[in-house]
């Protein structure tokens, strides 16, 4: 075989691999991008069950309150000492409340925030006591790298109300 | 001689780049199908949850005692009530969700989530859903045995919603996979008009 043919080889082989490993490239990227819209929902369905588990909680520790000033300080947010998760009664005993969550192998970190928030300012945490309060659940985990800070967030506005009879 | 030893180096080397052109060729549309049936998992699951969802969210709604209008809960199927248009005539609507056996797809364990109104006829498609189970919470959050007794069905406050869809088909024996957990209150069973 002359050196020009062995050389033409070299190159297609050279071609050919540089081709397949590009297609592999590809293949995994879009792999990938499955993965993480499916790490997306269950990430989203997981957030929306700690939203859910809220909304069926009082709006303040205290039953009979019904005016803010009579309403938890933001400062007192939080489960009271004989309260643990899931037996909240209150939206505000989610407040700092964080746990990860193993799916399969995929961790998620859930961190909840509650703070109270004005009717025509509802993504401003205000330190005053009012009629709504916002729960901020955030998901994180390494594997949700297509978002930023690889986290996602939803938020709910609870607004004062009064379920059932106690 | 050597014109003989050329053809042949030559036709080894054509057998393998021939090979390899042809695995990959069969790798990359395996993976195609594999990343389609992904897809199709993932848009059947937001179809069901949407529907889901909608109906759950609304258990209730516009009837003068909502606390009764679960009639049955059972760990994969559950009858409820909700007035479709509570500013319009009173037309109260019963709901049925159950799953039964899809015997025409490829898939031996989906089955079809069926959603049936007011008796009638029993609606639903081989989206390939494997699992579907309700748990169900009282007040305190505590978990309600299933199936729930008709004194407690009352008392139900939340359901949670487990969700497990694998494509009706399988690529290589492998199914695609998409899950969804979450959980449903009502708000109106959280309220108690009347008795």
């Amino acid at each position: 075989m002359h050196l020009g043919n062995t050389l033409f080889t070299i190159a297609g082989l050279v071609l050919l691999s540089t081709i397949t490993l590009s297609l592999n490239t590809s293949i995994l990227q879009n792999h990938v991008v499955l993965l993480q819209s499916e790490q997306i929902l269950e990430g989203i369905a997981l957030a929306q069950k700690y939203i859910e588990e809220a909304e069926a909680c009082r709006y303040d520790e205290d039953g009979s309150a019904t005016i803010p000033g009579s309403f938890t300080y933001a400062a007192s947010f939080g489960p009271d000492d004989n309260e643990v998760y899931p037996y909240f009664d209150d939206i505000d005993d989610f407040d700092d409340f964080s746990t990860t969550i193993v799916s399969g192998t995929i961790p998620y970190q859930v961190d909840i925030e509650v703070d109270y928030v004005n009717d025509y300012s509802p993504d401003q945490p205000t330190t005053s006591r009012t009629y709504f309060k916002r729960m901020q659940v955030s998901i994180s985990s390494p594997f949700l790298s297509t978002l930023a800070s690889h986290k996602l967030v939803l938020k709910r506005m609870f607004a004062f109300h009064y379920f059932y009879s106690e | 001689m050597n014109a003989m030893q050329d053809v042949l180096i030559a036709l080894i080397i054509i057998g393998m780049v021939i090979v390899t052109s042809l695995r990959v060729d069969s790798n990359a549309k395996s993976n195609a199908v594999i990343a389609r049936h992904d897809e199709i998992a993932q848009s059947s699951m937001k179809i069901i949850t949407d529907y889901v969802e909608e109906d759950f969210r609304r258990i209730g709604h516009g009837l003068i005692v909502p606390s009764k209008a679960i009639t049955l809960a059972d760990s994969s199927r559950i009858i409820f009530s909700y007035d479709k248009n509570p500013s319009a005539v009173f037309d109260s609507i019963r709901i049925e969700y159950k799953t039964e056996p899809a015997n025409t797809t490829e898939n031996p364990y989906d089955k079809i989530l069926i959603r049936r109104l007011n008796y009638g006829a029993s609606l639903g498609a081989a989206l390939g859903v494997t699992r579907f189970k309700l748990t169900y919470f009282n007040q305190y959050g505590n978990v309600l045995p299933t199936p729930v007794v008709s004194d407690s069905l009352s008392k139900i406050r939340e359901i949670e919603m487990l969700i497990i869809i694998n494509s009706t088909e399988s690529m290589e024996n492998q199914y695609a996979r998409a899950q969804y957990v979450t959980r449903f209150t009502p708000k109106n069973l959280l309220v108690r008009y009347g008795s």
